[in-house]
């Protein structure tokens, strides 16, 4: 039996069915504007936060609110243009809002919704690093190996954006989190910039292995640096 | 063992995944830092990502065919593409500032506990992982 407060949740959601079929209008004809991508952004985050203040009412919306969860955190990607939008992003974008929608009908029906792993699993291959900006470094954290070519060909994309955005006189950054391994091909799309773009690339917080990998693709006389810690690469270019 | 996979990110993903799983992490009890594992995972993926991309062309109706076996403290194994060949030409050093490529065989040669030989034709290479007898640091 759903509460007051659910069906209402329901309803309201209910109500933006007009507003979803503009956005992925927008997606399909591949002119996504910033102002859809961070509306789309919101709902979701507003949909997240609702849904998981009312599980205790409705234990289904557990599943829903952290599913909603990881589309928010790749949409929060695509909005930061830390994942370049392009026509199989859109199509995830669309295919997300989609199941969003069958969830919120199914949930005004049935206690239990299914948790979208392979989807989530999906949206996960995109978000091979997150970049952050500190002074003269773009610092790239890695979030899983980048090992196939199709991930390379992303994360290359993303170094391509950011290096040539920002310009000379900066440094590229490569945190591998001490457990992630990057493939030749991985390596080459960050180090290709060295002399081009930028002057020094640093790899910091290394795996044992990734360290020995490192000095195999140069010395610091290449502009290749291995480092502990980003204070140690502002230590390193003073 | 033998076993033939598609040219495709997935099937190469996959089968790497299942091979750390199954063969290299057994083959190596005593491995505290992950150091061998971790070597021995990025020497195969190189040799397959070859195969992959410049043997097989990205076609993926062609076939990358891996073999392997364990004998005393070795690992032999071998990846073959359905490719022309070509004359390895092995990277003494890093390749120059600035360019993407040629880090591929560097990886391979400089594995610190690996030997390895191309077949003549140039379109299978094999590699010997030793788990007793090496140096960490390559020369």
């Amino acid at each position: 039996m759903l509460t007051g407060m659910v069906r209402e949740f329901l309803a309201e959601a209910e109500d933006k069915a007009e507003e979803l079929n503009d956005w992925m209008k927008e997606i399909d004809a591949e002119k996504i504007s910033a102002e859809t991508i961070n509306a789309i952004f919101r709902w979701i985050h507003s949909l997240k936060g609702s849904s998981a203040f009312l599980v205790d009412e409705f234990a289904g919306l557990g599943v829903f609110s952290k599913f909603c969860h990881e589309f928010e955190n790749f949409l929060d990607l695509v909005r930061k243009g830390n994942i370049a939008f392009d026509v199989s992003i859109g199509k995830l974008v669309n295919r997300g809002m989609i199941l969003v929608a069958e969830d919120l009908e199914t949930l005004s029906k049935e206690k239990s919704i299914s948790s979208h792993a392979d989807f989530i699993a999906e949206l996960a291959n995109f978000s091979l690093a997150t970049v952050e900006i500190k002074d003269r470094f773009i610092v790239f954290h890695v979030t899983r190996d980048i090992r196939m070519q199709e991930e390379v060909n992303r994360f290359g994309s993303l170094v391509i954006k950011e290096a040539e955005e920002k310009g000379r006189g900066n440094f590229l950054v490569v945190d591998t989190v001490g457990e992630f391994k990057l493939s030749s091909l991985a390596g080459g799309a960050v180090l290709g910039y060295i002399g081009a773009e930028v002057e020094k690339v640093f790899f910091i917080r290394p795996s044992t292995y990734m360290r020995s990998l490192v000095q195999r693709f140069g010395s610091e006389e290449d502009g290749v640096y291995l480092r502990e810690t980003l204070a140690e690469c502002e230590e390193a270019i003073r | 063992m033998k076993i033939i996979i598609a040219t495709d990110d997935a099937c190469v993903g996959k089968f790497l995944d299942e091979f750390k799983k199954d063969v290299i992490t057994p083959f190596y009890p005593d491995d505290p830092d992950n150091f061998l594992k971790d070597a021995t995972e990025q020497a195969i993926l190189e040799a397959l990502l070859n195969a992959q991309e410049h043997g097989n062309g990205n076609a993926t109706a062609k076939k990358i065919t891996i073999e392997w076996f364990v004998i005393s403290s070795h690992l032999v194994v071998s990846v073959a593409d359905e490719g022309a060949g070509f004359t390895p030409a092995i990277p003494t050093g890093p390749p120059p500032r600035g360019s993407r490529r040629g880090r591929g065989l560097l990886i391979i040669s400089t594995t610190p506990n690996a030997i390895f030989n191309f077949n003549e034709k140039g379109n299978k290479i094999t590699l010997i992982f030793n788990k007793t007898n090496f140096s960490r640091t390559k020369p």
